[in-house]
């Protein structure tokens, strides 16, 4: 499952804006894009209780992919209610390689 | 102001997919959508509400459309409206007058579809004789005693009927202009008696001018789509108008907005906020209208194609004209 699918369905669970998809660089049709995915997929449904605000729900099918084992070994635990910020993500480096941080990207 | 939530969001993608709308390319189609839910996030929600209910009412009719619309709409003419018609004369439904430069219009995309699509499947129009015209000024011409001819203008889209008023009506002038000039011949062609007739033609009442003349012709009015006041409104001048689709204001006749006052107050809100003339508020002469055809005409309400606001930043419009 690729991480915009994982925030939109997260997004989904906690009722809450797009501004964040937004920032991560998401436009508003790749947002719907991952909607219309989503429904196809039976991951999101249209909520029919009329006395609830929330309009669409994340399916049993959605909940069980967002805590699966990959999501877990991946992610962790946590990873079934938040998702890592892309932005802050850094390439992998091999095992034998040396990491030399730039002064201004160091925390000591 | 208010973002878009992912309710929202997802009733705007379900929305957009049940229409099935075609666009010149995907990446105006995004645009398009990208502008729609802009749109939304600048409105407050229960604007966004209103908007909602207006949008599912919106119908966009891209040009690889216009052949099967015209097609239905010529469909439509009956066999008492052939009559018994020798020839029928096409031209596109413009005001001349209204226009110096002789741009191309709307009007001008049709007759030419229509004497080669939608009049060769007509099962009693296939057989007659066409004319097909550039202009309305040239019809005068190809109009005989001998021969019954059925005028056919042809628009995309007819909105408040302003435009098939006057374009009939200055076509029937030119008729009867014509007919003078042949009856009476060129002794009675002095500046004065032109004049003379002109005064009385606009004295009269509309539509006199077959009166004392062989009414040899009939005028037919068809458009793709048509607003359905607007076909009313030209029916009461004896203007005939048949159109693919009619569609109807999207608040005063929409079934779905039961408060009407509620919903003229928040549209009003909105267009307040954009850089329109004052007879483009709700649409041209208030006419309401959801929809966007090959460009959105004026009569639709301007949240849809405005592209400024009164501050002088940018409204994302979803159909910008």
């Amino acid at each position: 499952m690729n991480n915009g699918l994982r925030l939109l369905l997260q997004l989904v669970s906690a009722n809450a804006d797009i501004s964040y998809l937004q920032k991560n660089g998401f436009t508003y049709s790749q947002i719907a894009a991952l909607f219309g995915e989503a429904m196809r997929d039976g991951l999101i449904v249209h909520n029919d209780n009329l006395h609830n605000d929330q309009k669409f729900i994340v399916t049993d099918k959605g909940n069980s992919l967002l805590s699966n084992s990959e999501s877990r070994a991946l992610l962790g635990v946590q990873g079934r209610w938040i998702s890592p910020d892309e932005r802050n993500k850094c390439p992998q480096i091999k095992l034998d390689d040396v990491f030399l941080p730039k002064v201004k990207n160091s925390y000591f | 102001m208010a973002d878009i939530d992912i309710n929202l969001l997802g009733e705007l993608q379900g929305l957009w997919s049940s229409k099935n709308w075609v666009f010149q390319t995907e990446e105006t189609k995004a645009t398009a959508f990208n502008n729609l839910c802009a749109m939304f996030a600048l409105l407050s929600p229960p604007q966004q509400q209103l908007v909602l209910r207006l949008t599912q009412s919106y119908s966009l009719h891209s040009y690889t459309g216009y052949q099967s619309l015209l097609i239905h709409a010529f469909a439509k003419i009956t066999n008492s409206q052939i009559g018994n018609a020798d020839q029928i004369i096409l031209a596109p439904l413009i005001n001349s007058g209204d226009d110096k430069f002789k741009r191309s219009k709307s009007g001008h995309l049709l007759p030419y579809i229509a004497e080669h699509v939608a009049i060769p499947l007509h099962q009693n129009m296939k057989s007659l004789k066409i004319v097909s015209l550039v202009s309305p000024d040239a019809i005068p011409n190809f109009l005989s005693e001998e021969k019954k001819s059925l005028i056919i203008l042809l628009d995309d889209f007819i909105g408040s009927g302003d435009t098939a008023k006057t374009a009939v009506q200055h076509l029937e002038i030119n008729i009867n202009n014509s007919r003078v000039d042949k009856n009476r011949g060129a002794q009675n062609k002095s500046f004065i008696s032109r004049l003379i007739n002109k005064v009385k033609q606009a004295c009269k009442t509309y539509r006199p001018y077959k009166i004392g003349f062989n009414d040899n012709y009939e005028i037919l009015v068809v458009g793709l789509v048509a607003m359905n006041h607007a076909v009313k409104r030209l029916s009461t001048f004896n203007i005939h108008v048949l159109s693919a689709e009619e569609i109807y204001k999207g608040i005063e006749e929409n079934q779905a907005i039961t408060d009407k006052a509620w919903a003229y107050k928040l549209i009003d809100e909105v267009e307040a906020t954009l850089k329109i003339n004052r007879d483009e508020r709700r649409g041209y002469m208030k006419s309401e209208a959801l929809l966007t055809m090959i460009r959105t005409p004026d009569n639709t309400f301007p949240i849809y194609w405005c592209k400024t606001q009164n501050n002088g930043s940018s409204w994302p419009a979803p159909f910008p004209r």
